[in-house]
């Protein structure tokens, strides 16, 4: 066999869907090659020649009538469906992954693979929003940062703290100083607000200054609302990863420990 | 963004080793178009098409002048890396997969997936036992399972031993009888040996039977060294996964509790 490069194989498995598809099928045990052509669809000696290839590369080796990878066929696949679900995982974050602070992050694009991501749709371009407060709504354990409050939201909040049976209901807030001047400024906000500050289920903190984005944790899941240019929440990514949440929890900490908690002192009467 | 599956940006990738080039290259740092000139080689006309198709990808940024990755470029560059070098030691493990023997391992290849693979090269048919001289001669702790002693002459021998001496280097040999015998009928010889077994850092035994080939452990360092049909050398593979360690640690304890400890007394049989 003359001298290949990594590059050669590389190209040699990509430039062919059947190879992979037939690599990726014998990932999961020997298979005879009726049943390989049944399972792939690919014709009996278009698959003659692509299991010869692979053998050719002792990627692929046949014991009687079955074809199982190699070990090292092994190896093979499985980095391969590595780089093809990392790409996957590009091609559906698209152009949400510009809109997150990946530089402040401490966990890489990649551990968003399993997220869900909400987009705003043609005829629906509040989907994400109205899917996050579902969420908010119905977790009992949330704990938020951001810089709008919508008035929506705070009222089912509020009825939710107020009415609670739920002991272990608990709802930290962190927003920011504008968006807080903001509500306090409309007397049915600030008194919902009073509400919350009150229950003592539901502490609110100020954080004078800007946040990158939204971030908020519904029980076990992270979620991320990145904005648009224009300040517009861009999506919802949600998902229950475990360094996203870790990430999600202590950038939480971290802008809640320069916070001011609001008692009701802070309130207009 | 340019739509396509998943397959077609590996295969987009794959089939042009400058794009390749040009990833790994900002995968280290930014650069400017001049800079990539100079690293990669490739002709300015082509390097701006390059350019201009992984930006298209989403993969490749511009700012000013420098070109960088997007999170979305490191993501895919680091996984195809790791494609590439699996696929690259899987390559050298083909040629060598006969000549190891993974019948007496209790674990298959896939643990030697982050090998290094020293083989013979045209032009450096010794390239491997010069890597293996290397393991055995710089290791501060060395414990060596042997059917074979080195080539030299007896100046190198004797300025081996000297460096011996002189340093603090720890040596656990376990050598085959045949080996031994063979090498100590020289007196030269049989004074160094009197010379290494009266110190505390060199415990060497003989063992009586035949050692199938070399396997040893320098620094934490796993070494084997496949032999061929004639017994000579065809690679060394080397590794610091925990699972071959341990075997290699086991394989030379078994060897060693069956071997005798060579003193001035028995030296000579």
């Amino acid at each position: 066999m003359a001298d290949r490069t990594p590059l050669d194989d590389v190209e040699f498995l990509a430039r062919s869907p059947h190879r992979v598809a037939v690599l990726q099928t014998l990932a999961s045990g020997s298979w005879a090659r009726p049943a390989l052509h049944e399972e792939t669809g690919i014709s009996q000696p278009t698959l003659g020649r692509v299991l010869g290839s692979l053998e050719d590369h002792s990627w692929v080796e046949r014991d009687g009538h079955e074809y199982a990878l190699t070990a090292l066929g092994e190896l093979v696949a499985a980095e391969f469906d590595s780089l093809l679900d990392t790409i996957e995982t590009t091609h559906r974050l698209g152009d949400v992954a510009g809109l997150l602070p990946t530089e402040q992050m401490d966990f890489d694009l990649r551990q968003l693979a399993d997220s869900t991501i909400i987009r705003p749709e043609t005829g629906d371009v509040f989907r994400h929003v109205r899917r996050m407060e579902e969420l908010l709504t119905t977790a009992d354990r949330v704990r938020i940062m951001s810089d709008t409050i919508a008035p929506d939201s705070l009222s089912d909040t509020r009825d939710r703290v107020v009415n609670a049976e739920n002991d272990d209901l608990r709802i930290e807030s962190v927003i920011t100083g504008d968006a807080l001047d903001q509500a306090l400024s409309n007397p049915q906000l600030a008194a919902w607000v009073g509400d919350l500050v009150a229950s003592r289920r539901a502490p609110v903190y100020r954080y004078d200054g800007t946040i990158p984005l939204v971030l908020a944790i519904v029980d076990d899941t992270a979620l991320l609302v990145p904005s648009d240019e224009h300040g517009f929440p861009g999506a919802l990514v949600e998902t229950d990863n475990e360094q996203v949440r870790s990430w999600v929890e202590r950038t939480i900490d971290e802008y809640l420990a320069t916070a001011t908690e609001l008692t009701v002192e802070h309130l207009p009467d | 963004m340019i739509s396509t599956s998943p397959l077609d940006d590996v295969e987009f990738l794959a089939r042009s080793a400058h794009r390749v080039a040009v990833l790994r290259t900002l995968a280290e740092a930014p650069h400017s178009r001049s800079e990539l000139h100079d690293e990669t080689g490739i002709s300015q006309p082509t390097l701006g098409r390059v350019l201009r198709s992984l930006q298209d990808h989403n993969w490749v940024e511009q700012d000013g002048r420098e070109y960088a990755l997007t999170p979305f470029g490191e993501i895919i560059a680091e996984e195809f890396t790791a494609l590439l070098d699996t696929v690259e030691t899987v390559q050298q493990l083909s040629h060598v997969a006969g000549s190891l023997p993974t019948e007496q391992m209790d674990f298959d290849i896939r643990q030697f997936a982050d090998a290094t693979v020293t083989t013979p090269e045209t032009g450096d048919p010794f390239r491997h036992v010069r890597r293996v001289e290397e393991l055995v001669y710089d290791a501060d702790h060395l414990r060596l399972l042997s059917n074979t002693i080195a080539p030299g002459s007896m100046e190198e021998w004797l300025a081996l031993y000297d460096d011996f001496i002189r340093g603090n280097r720890v040596v656990e040999s376990v050598i085959s009888a045949d080996t031994l015998d063979q090498v100590l009928v020289d007196d030269g010889m049989v004074d160094m040996f009197d010379g290494f077994v009266d110190m505390e850092r060199a415990q060497i035994y003989r063992y009586e039977g035949s050692i199938p080939q070399m396997v040893g452990v320098a620094d934490g360092i796993v070494f084997v060294v496949p032999t061929d049909d004639q017994g000579l050398p065809v690679a060394v593979v080397e590794t610091s996964d925990e699972t071959v360690l341990a075997w290699a640690e086991e394989t030379i304890d078994d060897y060693l509790a069956q071997s005798t400890k060579l003193t001035s007394e028995n030296l000579l049989g």
